[in-house]
């Protein structure tokens, strides 16, 4: 894999790297909200949509990092 | 049936809006059918009332006294059968006929202050009935076309200034704090999909939510890329073979009435509307036309972001989750009826300042219009995440707010109407006592909509009620004429009523509300 941040190209389509690691990030964040809605754990937290922008912005650093370069 | 009664006066509402907009003739008589949808109103809370006086009665065996009931309902239910043809096209058979409904006066003097005062609100109920079926009934004649009324008649005064819906003024924040995500997107991220059009979208969908919040993002999301993949599949594989105006109008006629057609059913209206709106959009119809991949990728890629600027403003700045919204709501309910309590100890001789007018008109206001924005909102609870709730018991609730909600109107009217000032001197700390337990009692519903000593609210509520019914007693049995009249003394009666009809509706609201467990309510949740 480049190491180093470049566009992506789905055919002719130019997509920035941020946009995908960040929509894949948002996917992540929706599985995780569902499972922790489904065994309860989510009334712990005292404001769960900044939890869920907080885990967006986490899961974005780790794809951007380890998976796709930003 | 109560609860459905309230549904279906919420969903009146809402095809009123839709009819005054694409209807010409409701919208020509759109005032009459606003007082129409008032008057219905009204005429749900009389007859609650009426019939929880009648069941008063009944249950402390004291006589109505009503000598011409019989021949009323037969009249109500005339005028009821003559509304319902109107309303189907046809036109009126007979007019609305008088009745007379004074009680059995002999009667009358052989009962108790207490079963006067029951016996005095009953009859005021029925009176409120006659008039209020009778306009109701030239309302719908005028509204209809069988009247001799104008088209839209004029104001003829300017509306009054009164304090902003609180729910409007969230929509109208939500719209805008779309608006400004967008925009602030489209300016700082460099080539964001749709460019422009993204933040036009962004008005558009904001506008779409901010009018339907309890219907979640989930909830659009599929039909709305339905339609985008519908729109991209026409504009790619069909639009390119196409030339001339023969072709070009028969794919339009034929896919309009095809999803016209397929998507008729009232439950397939949002994805009737997003595939068409997605067709539109997206096939770009145009003398040169164009095509190009990039259209469809764009479009596709525009809404993520959208429903990303959605989904912030669907948490902030307020939780639009339907329990969470449910229970800001009550909240909202009891404090404006602690609030209506509280301006009752106004000195009368005293007028109001406008902003205490104010005050008490928007605590009204809310008090009437909050069941109806419940029943909305009860539609699409979601029970699974909810253990300890059943849809039926939120159901129940509904009326049990509206028919408080009349009761306090009305205590709040008869106290207002109260001049003589020796019987409110005379009342004293009893009214004050009770009062101040009601106040108490909507303060703690607000927090928490269902009190686990319920029962202590009969046991209290009886206890002030006796205490009440006995001070007004004596002082009717010991003051002499010259102290007050007969319309000043049949004013207490309805007072009594009054304070006796908010104590049972406020009883009757906590025994529903003990159904239902409301600790799964206030758990956070994504």
């Amino acid at each position: 894999m480049n190491p180093f941040p470049h566009e992506l190209a789905l055919s002719e389509i130019l997509m920035p790297p941020l946009l995908v690691a960040g929509t894949l990030a948002v996917i992540l964040t929706l599985v995780t909200a569902r499972l922790l809605n489904k065994y309860r754990m989510s009334r712990h937290f005292s404001h769960p949509p900044l939890v869920f922008v907080a885990l967006t912005v986490i899961y974005t650093v780790i794809i951007g990092t380890f998976f796709i370069r930003i | 049936m109560k609860g459905q009664l309230l549904q279906a006066q919420t969903k009146f509402g809402k095809l009123l809006d839709a009819a005054e907009s694409d209807t010409q003739e409701v919208r020509e008589m759109r005032r009459y059918w606003r007082l129409y949808k008032q008057q219905t109103t009204q005429l749900t809370a009389v007859i609650g009332s009426s019939a929880q006086s009648l069941a008063e009665l009944t249950a402390s065996n004291t006589p109505h006294l009503a000598t011409r009931l019989d021949p009323f309902l037969a009249e109500l239910d005339k005028r009821f059968a003559g509304i319902g043809g109107m309303l189907t096209g046809q036109a009126p058979g007979r007019q609305p006929e008088d009745i007379e409904l004074a009680p059995d006066t002999a009667g009358l003097r052989a009962l108790s202050q207490f079963q006067r005062a029951a016996v005095v609100v009953f009859h005021d109920r029925l009176k409120q009935l006659d008039q209020l079926t009778r306009t109701l009934f030239e309302t719908t004649r005028d509204a209809s076309g069988f009247g001799e009324a104008e088209a839209v008649p004029p104001r003829t005064a300017f509306p009054a200034l009164q304090w902003p819906d609180p729910d409007r003024m969230l929509a109208v924040t939500r719209v805008m704090l779309t608006l400004w995500l967008a925009f602030l997107a489209w300016i700082y991220v460099d080539s964001i999909p749709g460019g422009t059009s993204m933040v036009t979208m962004a008005c558009v969908y904001g506008m779409i939510m901010a009018s339907i919040p309890m219907v979640t993002l989930r909830t659009i999301f599929k039909p709305l890329m339905a339609g985008v993949v519908f729109g991209s599949l026409i504009y790619m594989l069909v639009l390119p073979h196409l030339s001339g105006f023969l072709s070009l109008g028969t794919l339009l006629f034929v896919t309009t009435f095809g999803l016209c057609y397929f998507l008729s059913d009232p439950k397939q209206a949002l994805a009737k509307t997003f595939a068409l709106a997605m067709f539109v959009s997206i096939a770009s119809i145009d003398n040169q036309q164009v095509y190009s991949f990039m259209v469809v990728a764009t479009n596709v890629l525009m809404f993520p972001v959208l429903f990303s600027f959605l989904a912030v403003t669907a948490y902030f700045p307020v939780n639009l989750r339907q329990e969470k919204s449910f229970l800001r709501l009550l909240d909202r309910y009891f404090r404006s009826c602690a609030d209506l309590l509280s301006g009752m100890d106004r000195d009368k001789q005293r007028p109001g300042t406008r902003f205490e007018r104010m005050r008490k008109a928007f605590h009204i206001r809310e008090v009437s219009s909050i069941p109806t924005k419940l029943a909305g909102w009860a539609k699409f609870l979601d029970v699974k995440v909810l253990p300890g709730t059943d849809a039926k018991h939120v159901q129940a609730l509904l009326p049990r707010l509206q028919d408080l909600a009349g009761r306090t109107r009305e205590l709040v009217e008869v106290r207002g109407s109260l001049h003589n000032q020796y019987l409110i001197d005379e009342l004293g700390d009893e009214a004050l006592n009770w009062r101040r337990g009601l106040q108490e009692a909507f303060m703690n519903l607000g927090s928490a909509p269902a009190d686990p000593q319920q029962e202590t609210y009969r046991t209290r509520l009886d206890g002030l009620m006796e205490r009440l019914e006995a001070r007004i007693r004596q002082t009717l049995d010991r003051s002499t004429e010259e102290r007050f009249s007969r319309e000043d003394g049949e004013q207490l009666y309805r007072l009594l009523g009054a304070y006796r009809g908010v104590s049972e509706s406020l009883v009757g609201y906590t025994a529903a509300a003990g159904a239902i467990d409301w600790d799964p309510w206030h758990e956070e949740r994504f």
